[in-house]
């Protein structure tokens, strides 16, 4: 370990890594900011650009723009009554009302403090719990891999929008997707049609951007949206937080930053399921006086601290077991993938300075997040205001660069396109298209050990249950899938009485 | 004009008939292991997915057809075929991308803008601007070779 200090701080320590993260906190935050952009599509948007970029500074601007897409998502929230992102979607429950009585700067110092404690909290739980994890995970061989893809994929139980059957469906096409090209194993070409593009198999790039980018554009160009321009005018001197009412929030934010950090650190439940518990746990807290729902600072407090503190924790699952929990992670996987670093336990080994910077840069960008919150807020917002129709039009430009540079191949452009249709035709039909991903991911880890645990085994299925590590993971899959079912069911019901209470219409789940 | 459809209904047909294709293509488009006593080949994943696809699909037909648990969901036909068209103007991109990306990115963003009704030649103007320099940033600076 202390063999590592010294090349992980001379690669962290370089001009070009902190110049990339802080524009990519400040592109998180300007695309949070925008209604209708959540991190996964600002991610998504600015994968390709970083292509060109050495591993720690695309690393870097793409978690910042995770980091800062989080909090951007409650400017909106506070200053229009309309979330961002879904993450900030319990944000605007006190958010707004605290704007409304005059006290913008006031409500969004609270978001902006309560961001960057969560933020910290969950950044220090990657570099502290990530090295323990992988050492588990280093004695898991093709059965627990196995195991553990399956344990991935339960995940679409969680994410399938209360249809489980919708959710498979998605998860197989996923699969089937990543079953296009030359089988890892016999060497055989599977589904190519006769194209030789199609040997390397389809990018999982360019279906992001079909996915997440383009099918979004297509909403956008069908539902033509007026500007939703914030403002954030001229208010009082008080406006602002004082460090007696910061101090008044540290419990609610210490708790909140815990709760999010650990469920950002399951694989499934998210950002946005973390921030409405810590609503509620906040709120069944409640001392006497303090009325939630009129803006009360802790009911501001409570979600963005949670929703922060999932972001980093989200990367435990990835880094170390190569799971990764939710769209933004699966997204993010593609970027360790085009700069050649394979997620999962041997990642600490092979990459190890470079995963520690990493880490420890998760911690730094907290800092940059404040700061630029902080000093750069009134621009940010005014940033924000381009209007919806050139937004598009731009993001739709970017997007086709971007999928033409993931290989140099007009094959990828078509690849987006065609993913964006098909995403877009499967929301008509409620079909979720975030298993999609996780299925191309998951489904090719899953077929490779299943061969070779098999092969190992000499054909016994037994192989799965009489190797203890083994067995536990697909117990836990079972308690995960159930618990996830019985959180969904809870977390609708809370969200419906939230909103209902707040007379505020809830955001959808796309 | 307005088309009811019930989701449940219309997914799952989908996805049963999506299934029997899958299955009726794989071992057209996937040809045997030669290691013949291989538990799991190369055709069992697509075959596995195939049978999913028909399994879920029939499941959602029942949920709708006898269990009566489905969505209407109303598809407003004039809002539909704007997005048709808008899909028909990305084939057309597709069609001439590798022949100028100049030239066909600017009609896919001149599109989007005319799609979504923008009659302020400014944002035109800027969406020209931005593929000049996007088109440089990409072969001059990342090296792509963009057409």
């Amino acid at each position: 370990m202390s063999e590592l200090i010294g090349p992980t701080l001379s690669n962290l320590f370089i001009p070009n890594n902190f110049i990339f993260m802080n524009i990519g906190v400040f592109l998180g935050i300007v695309f949070g900011a925008i209604p209708g952009i959540n991190a996964t599509l600002a991610i998504t948007v600015m994968l390709p650009f970083t292509f060109m970029l050495d591993v720690l500074p695309a690393l870097f601007t793409l978690t910042g723009v995770f980091f800062g897409a989080n909090f951007g998502g409650s400017i909106s929230a506070i200053l229009i009554n309309t979330p961002g992102t879904n993450n900030a979607a319990a944000t605007l429950l006190d958010g707004y009302p605290l704007a409304r009585k005059g006290y913008p700067g006031k409500a969004l110092d609270m978001a902006l403090a309560a961001s960057t404690f969560g933020g910290l909290v969950s950044a220090f739980s990657l570099l502290f719990f990530s090295p323990q994890v992988t050492k588990v995970a280093l004695r898991f061989g093709p059965p627990e891999f196995f195991a553990l893809a399956i344990f991935g994929l339960s995940i679409i139980a969680s994410i399938s929008g209360g249809n489980i059957l919708k959710g498979l469906i998605s998860g197989g096409l996923g699969i089937l997707l990543a079953t296009v090209g030359v089988d890892g194993v016999s060497g055989i070409p599977r589904f190519t049609f006769g194209s030789l593009s199609l040997y390397n198999g389809v990018k999982m790039v360019a279906v992001l951007l079909g996915v997440f980018a383009i099918s979004q554009m297509i909403n956008r160009i069908r539902d033509r949206e007026e500007g939703g321009a914030s403002r954030l005018g001229r208010t009082s001197s008080d406006d602002h937080l004082t460090m007696k009412e910061f101090k008044s929030t540290i419990p609610t934010m210490v708790k909140s930053s815990c709760l999010g950090a650990i469920i950002g650190a399951i694989p499934g439940p998210g950002a946005a399921i973390a921030s409405f518990i810590a609503y509620n746990e906040a709120k069944r807290c409640a001392k006497p006086g303090e009325r939630f729902g009129e803006g009360e600072l802790k009911g501001i407090a409570a979600p963005e601290s949670a929703n922060n503190g999932a972001t980093a924790s989200t990367l435990i699952p990835l880094l170390t077991l190569g799971i990764p929990g939710d769209a933004v992670a699966a997204t993010l996987l593609g970027a360790f993938t085009m700069h050649g670093l394979v997620v999962g336990p041997k990642l600490f080994i092979t990459s190890g300075p470079v995963i520690y910077a990493m880490m420890i840069g998760c911690v730094i960008a907290q800092f940059f997040l404040f700061l630029q919150g902080k000093y750069l807020l009134r621009v940010i917002v005014k940033v924000t205001s381009v209007p919806p129709d050139l937004l598009t039009a731009l993001l739709v430009v970017v997007c086709c660069a971007g999928a033409f540079a993931v290989a140099n191949m007009t094959l990828d452009v078509y690849v987006m396109l065609i993913f964006g249709c098909i995403a877009y035709f499967m929301q008509k039909l409620d079909l979720p298209s975030v298993p999609i991903v996780l299925g191309m991911v998951l489904g090719p880890i899953a077929e490779e050990n299943l061969r070779n645990s098999l092969a190992m085994s000499g054909g016994e299925w037994s192989i799965f249950v009489t190797r203890p590590i083994c067995l536990a993971i697909i117990c836990f899959t079972f308690v995960l899938i159930f618990m996830l079912k019985k959180g969904d069911a809870g977390r609708a019901r809370a969200e419906r009485e939230i909103f209902a209470r707040a007379d505020v219409k809830p955001p959808s789940d796309d | 004009m307005n088309i009811k459809y019930r989701s449940n209904l219309v997914s799952g047909a989908i996805s049963a008939i999506a299934g029997v294709i899958v299955w009726i293509l794989v071992p057209l488009h996937i040809k045997p292991d030669y290691d013949l006593d291989a538990i799991i080949t190369s055709r069992t994943l697509p075959y596995s997915i195939a049978a999913l696809f028909v399994v879920m699909g029939l499941g959602l037909l029942a949920r709708s057809l006898v269990f009566k648990q489905d969505k209407v969901k109303i598809l407003v036909l004039f809002e539909e075929l704007k997005v048709v068209a808008y899909m028909a103007t990305m084939l057309i991109y597709a069609l001439f991308f590798k022949y100028s990306f100049i030239g066909s990115t600017t009609f896919l963003g001149f599109s989007s803008l005319a799609f979504s009704g923008c009659r302020k030649p400014l944002y035109y103007v800027i969406v020209f601007a931005c593929v000049v320099p996007l088109y440089f940033l990409f072969t001059r600076v990342m090296y792509v070779r963009l057409p």
